[in-house]
């Protein structure tokens, strides 16, 4: 695009700032001369994009290598939309404002269900069929992979591959095949690609139903292809690809260091699907954090470590990691935090330490108020000691407490939502000056979990529960989106055939779901019945155990089996409960 | 931790950067000051910030040849060594003009400013020399627009005063001065071309 054409557009919108391309660390090179154009996207706004860790490893390992090129895209600002629609200009990338039709790969990451619609958006602004059966050669390979890919059904029809699993390994195997194979033609390219680790080609299974609507199969569709893709796993101990972030010129949600310190989770908690996604766990190694963060400090200029991952404070040597980046950069006024604390676990003395180069308040995911429910979640807390600790905490001079509860979790009862209120009410009543933030969660049942087999509750009660909560606690109280929730539900735990959906809801308007003020819930409700599905068979049906699910051919490394055995038990309480 | 240096970078915005905000700018320039290893100086509390102040806002989309930060430091550096260190750090489009040593204890160059001189190209719309006389006249009775000088046939060079008159953004004179709409003044790249001073 030419520069009077790329200012003009950027003097139209509100903030141009998100397109610009180049943050410190942007890595610009020369299109020409560069075998494999690949171009990564966050399907959402840049703001939220840009705090994305795994796409910034994929960046930094591609653009290392000779033979290729990544640039980013992120999801353009309904503002420029409509500007790039009205003067015939294709969504271009940030680096080399190259249309993105013109990348050999566009990959785009699936962190959340409710973003589906936006790389449709994305695809099409950019001048690209949103259907895998309408590209051709000349059209980019589309790619995805994220949380999301652990059931990637829902988006079969969109999306050429998904990679399952760490993308550190599978992008470099498909870089290479892609350049070995690239002018095979598109179809045999697939074939080649599938046989790379953690690869699933859609396209190359066909699924068939039973007549009350639950899947009869999903077979590959010739004999050399797997019937299961098995997900990718790396050890992440290896390599380090943390030490040149990207550093964004506008404000983002993390403007800081992300370190990730270990990959997976030590805990089982029933619910939750990232445990089986980023299974098994794996460690850094604590010297070398040390010198990623001198690295990435002194290459970004942020003043605040971060260090991330599922729950923080169960890496071993998390004393020792603070207590070192906080004594070598308090000169510097460089703080330190934590994601995911764990409400029992944690030492005041870390948090103390913290502290003392910390803006922010204490985050404690306690999911639900009874000693009960937190056993069915396998969640148990020892309510008692993260009171004295809150005490303790209190003492020290911390003033705001974040809580987040979930409401119609499996087995719960009426008086189980009433502890939520009691558990709030016992932390007030330590210090009545204390700001607690709580937010209200609705359950919803995942793929690769040990609730994958049961209903959601229905909407009726849940704003009956939170309804009731929002009377009752004493702090500020924010309750997500119900019917939000609702829709993560049935795309979490849906199959092909709501392809169709997601296509009607974006051509009638959908985008940006995941924002309150964007999210258009009558039109995915006339999407649903345009399209003659029902939202009720995928999120409260509770599926019979012997019944195939969409995602039977994605192995997470956690077995079927082993998560019936906990499913088991948890109905076992339920009766004795 | 006492300053005991204090330096008055100048720099300009060209190109991409113009479409960073004025925080932004403020951020963009800390965290390349501490790539740049300065001996920073912090305000004291939870959250510390690097102690400097900054020319007045600029709009967004704007240019400038004239911006500057007042910047304390617990270290002398030498200012050439910081201007070179410094710019290394900056993204495309900020440029380091100068680097001058003032002294620790003056007050803030803000509160001297007593106008700003803005530049615009009249490219890409007819102009009738008559009529923007005639407007030009207006303005000049009508707003805080101190100066305007029109006679080049290229664009218009204007003051805005930061006292009295009506108070009107460089995009309302250029709108009154050519008779356009929003939109059309949304494409017009200005530029910061002086700061004036108070004795
Ligand atoms: S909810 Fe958190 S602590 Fe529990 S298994 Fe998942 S990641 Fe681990």
């Amino acid at each position: 695009m030419n520069e009077k054409k790329l200012t003009n557009i950027l003097s139209m919108v509100e903030k141009p700032g998100r397109y610009l391309g180049i943050e410190i660390n942007s890595v610009h090179k020369e299109w020409e001369k560069t075998d494999v154009k690949i171009l990564l996207s966050y399907p959402d706004l840049y703001e939220l994009g840009m705090s994305n860790q795994g796409l910034e490893i994929l960046y930094n390992i591609v653009n290392e290598r000779n033979d290729s090129l990544a640039e980013r895209v992120y999801a353009p600002g309904l503002d420029l939309e409509k500007i790039l629609r009205r003067e015939k200009v294709p969504l271009f990338s940030l680096e080399s404002k190259h249309p993105i039709e013109d990348f050999d790969i566009i990959g785009f990451t699936l962190q959340y269900e409710l973003s589906f619609t936006n790389i449709l958006n994305i695809l099409d602004i950019g001048n690209i069929p949103v259907h895998v059966s309408d590209r051709d050669e000349k059209h980019p390979l589309i790619i995805a992979g994220g949380p999301c890919s652990c059931n990637p059904e829902p988006m079969a029809d969109f999306i050429d591959l998904f990679v399952v699993g760490d993308g550190e390994e599978a992008i470099v195997n498909i870089i290479e095949t892609y350049r070995r194979s690239r002018s095979i033609g598109r179809d045999k390219l697939l074939m080649k690609l599938a046989g790379i680790d953690g690869v699933y080609v859609p396209s190359l299974y066909s699924a068939r139903y039973n007549a009350n609507g639950a899947i009869r199969d999903i077979k590959p569709v010739t004999k050399d292809i797997p019937d299961a893709v098995s997900k990718a796993t790396v050890d992440i101990s290896k390599n380090n690809y943390q030490a040149k972030p990207l550093v964004p010129l506008i404000n983002t949600v993390h403007n800081r260091l992300t370190l990730e310190i270990q990959r997976g989770c030590s805990n089982n908690c029933a619910f939750c699907q990232a445990r089986t996604y980023y299974y098994p766990l794996r460690l850094k190694d604590k010297k070398e954090l040390i010198d990623a963060a001198e690295k990435g400090l002194k290459n970004t200029g942020f003043d605040e470590i971060s260090l991330s991952s599922l729950s923080s404070v169960d890496y071993p040597h998390i004393e020792w990691l603070v207590s070192e980046l906080i004594q070598k950069y308090r000169d510097k006024r460089i703080s330190v935090s934590l994601s995911s604390l764990r409400p029992d676990r944690f030492s005041l003395e870390l948090v103390n330490r913290i502290r003392q180069t910390r803006k922010t308040g204490l985050t404690f995911a306690l999911e639900s108020g009874s000693v009960r429910l937190r056993g069915v979640l396998n969640k148990s807390i020892d309510e008692d000691r993260m009171l004295s600790a809150i005490s303790d905490a209190c003492k020290e001079g911390w003033k705001l407490i974040k809580l987040y509860f979930m409401i119609g979790l499996p087995t719960e009862q009426d008086e189980d939502v009433q502890t939520i209120v009691d558990v709030v009410n016992k932390i007030k009543r330590i210090n009545n000056r204390l700001n607690l933030n709580i937010t209200i969660s609705h359950f919803v049942p995942k793929p690769h979990t040990p609730f994958q087999w049961v209903g959601q509750e229905n909407i009726g009660s849940l704003k009956k529960k939170a309804g009731f909560l929002s009377r009752n606690l004493r702090g500020k109280v924010k309750v997500h989106n119900v019917e939000s929730s609702l829709l993560e539900a049935v795309f979490a735990r849906g199959d092909r055939r709501l392809g169709r959906v997601i296509e009607e809801a974006w051509r009638q308007g959908c985008r940006f779901d995941q924002w309150r003020e964007h999210f258009r819930f009558d039109l995915w409700k006339k999407a649903f019945s345009a399209q003659n599905i029902s939202m009720e068979f995928y999120a409260a049906r509770i599926r019979d155990a012997g019944e195939i699910l969409p995602w039977e051919h994605i192995d997470c490394g956690i077995s079927k089996a082993t998560f019936l055995k906990e499913y088991r038990k948890i109905n076992g309480s339920n009766t004795e409960g | 931790m006492e300053a005991i240096q204090k330096v008055k970078i100048t720099y300009g915005k060209y190109g991409l950067i113009r479409f960073i905000g004025h925080l932004d700018t403020m951020d963009t320039i800390f965290t390349a000051a501490r790539r740049a290893g300065l001996p920073l100086c912090y305000t004291e509390g939870f959250n510390p910030r690097i102690k400097a102040s900054f020319s007045p806002p600029l709009s967004l989309g704007f240019s400038s040849d004239v911006e500057f930060m007042e910047l304390f430091l617990n270290e002398t550096v030498a200012v050439d060594k910081l201007k070179g260190s410094l710019q290394k750090e900056l993204p495309e489009g900020m440029i380091i003009k100068s680097v001058e040593e003032i002294a620790v204890k003056s007050k803030s160059l803000n509160n001297a400013i007593e106008a700003a001189g803005y530049r615009f190209s009249f490219e890409g719309f007819n102009v009738d020399k008559g009529l923007l006389n005639e407007r030009k006249k207006k303005l000049l009775e009508a707003s805080s627009v101190l100066s305007m000088d029109i006679s080049g046939d290229s664009g218009c060079d204007f003051v805005i005063g930061m006292g009295g008159g009506k108070k009107m953004s460089s995009r309302e004179i250029a709108r009154n001065l050519l008779d356009i709409d929003e939109d059309e003044v949304k494409k017009i790249e200005f530029t910061r071309k002086k700061f004036f001073f108070k004795l």
